[in-house]
């Protein structure tokens, strides 16, 4: 296995600092994976709980985080729209291998409105939002000329604005914690804690920073 | 493009020829997944941990056991890991039962960690609050004075074994496609199903 060296790197909340605002926190810690991860440094594992009470996880994208929530967005005919429809609350873990770093979010989950998913898709380029309708049909393509065939003919079905498929669903989370947590030289890991109160949002001090999660 | 996945491949063998290429691609931690369980309140919770073992028995992980998802476990033993593997384009999802695996396992799995992670195992009250850093390095100072030679394995140290009911393989394809195969536990072997895009 190759090992990446983990690069001297300093604490989140030296001594006698304020931790800060948490999604100032997320948006840097994003914007340094996006500079080290392989790919998609916007996936995280969105997890939720099936009727039976059992865990279930797969790999989202993150649209937008702010105080508002966290957003991504779906097909309403997978498993987790149904899950999410019984029980909307859910966890979210940013996992980025090439930062050694963590991000748990949980919290509650509600649709987003139409409006803003057509917003979303209108901000997408024509050739992309033809291959998210491409998409919509479940059948697979032999080759790139097949893809091409598909998508001029599409192309000629919508000359102007491309619909957003139907069955497209967004959700946004939020947040009632926000853990961060992260990989320090000699094996020393570091922990911060928010919780949101009624003031806002406080971060729990003094965590046991090793310990496992 | 990737081959189309076969459903007659047995999960456990493409399981460890995926870990197998993650481990040539992955920058590091090809080994780590995401395991989710759920609290007593019926909220799902998730962390990454790395995987340790996988056989036909199932997939196994390491901790302390009065950690928090130690007593997530102990309350509701079904869990569901994820492995993401972005250089491959990969995900495997697991979902099945969890049990404690057994003393002798877990020994011989102990036996081969490094001395600094047996002591540490020793000194650390997982997911309690420690008000001081030095605490932790004094504790740590006087297990080094208490076991000179082989360190035990504390009984509150252990490992979990997931017993897959449902693996779960998706690969990304050109043109925005997903090719997925799912297993499903069927008796004495597994029952699949084709899902794209």
């Amino acid at each position: 296995m190759q090992e990446l060296p983990l690069q001297p790197r300093q604490r989140m909340v030296p001594r006698g600092d304020q931790p800060g605002d948490p999604f100032a926190r997320f948006a840097a810690w994003l914007a340094e994976a996006a500079g080290t991860e392989p790919n998609d440094p916007n996936a995280m594992a969105l997890s939720t709980l099936g009727r039976d009470g059992f865990p279930a996880s797969r790999i989202v994208l993150l649209q937008r985080a702010d105080a508002r929530g966290f957003v991504f967005y779906g097909s309403s005919r997978s498993r987790k729209t149904a899950e999410l429809a019984e029980n909307s609350r859910a966890a979210l873990l940013v996992h980025w291998k090439t930062q050694r770093r963590q991000i748990r979010v949980t919290g509650q989950v509600t649709g987003v409105a139409r409006a803003e998913l057509d917003a979303f898709f209108a901000a997408w380029p024509r050739r992309a939002q033809l291959g998210a309708r491409i998409a919509e049909q479940p059948k697979l393509l032999a080759d790139a000329a097949a893809y091409e065939a598909r998508l001029a003919a599409l192309a000629a079905r919508w000359p102007g604005v491309v619909p957003r498929p139907a069955h497209w669903r967004g959700w946004c989370l939020a947040p009632e914690s926000i853990e961060f947590w992260q990989t320090l030289p000699f094996h020393q890991h570091e922990r911060l804690i928010y919780r949101r109160d009624r003031d806002g949002w406080r971060a729990v001090r003094s965590p046991n920073e090793n310990a496992e999660a | 493009m990737p081959d189309l996945l076969d459903p007659a491949v047995d999960p456990f063998e493409r399981f460890a020829h995926w870990l197998d290429e993650a481990t040539q691609t992955e920058p590091n931690d090809p080994n780590a997944m995401v395991l989710a369980t759920a609290t007593p309140g019926a909220l799902p919770s998730a962390r990454a941990v790395l995987l340790k073992g996988f056989d036909p028995a199932g997939f196994v992980f390491y901790g302390n056991q009065e950690s928090r998802k130690g007593g997530e476990l102990a309350a509701n033993p079904h869990a569901a890991l994820l492995f993401h593997w972005k250089t491959l384009r990969r995900q495997v999802r697991v979902e099945g039962r969890v049990e404690v695996v057994g003393d002798a396992e877990a020994d011989a799995y102990f036996a081969t960690r490094a001395r600094q992670s047996q002591l540490g195992a020793h000194a650390s009250d997982q997911s309690r609050p420690m008000a001081e850093r030095a605490l932790f390095e004094l504790r740590l100072d006087a297990l080094e004075q208490r076991y000179p030679g082989a360190v035990p394995r504390p009984a509150h140290w252990s490992g979990w074994r997931v017993v897959p009911e449902v693996i779960e393989f998706w690969q990304d394809m050109p043109f925005r496609l997903h090719d997925r195969l799912v297993y499903r536990r069927d008796g004495t072997g597994w029952a699949t199903t084709k899902l794209y895009p």
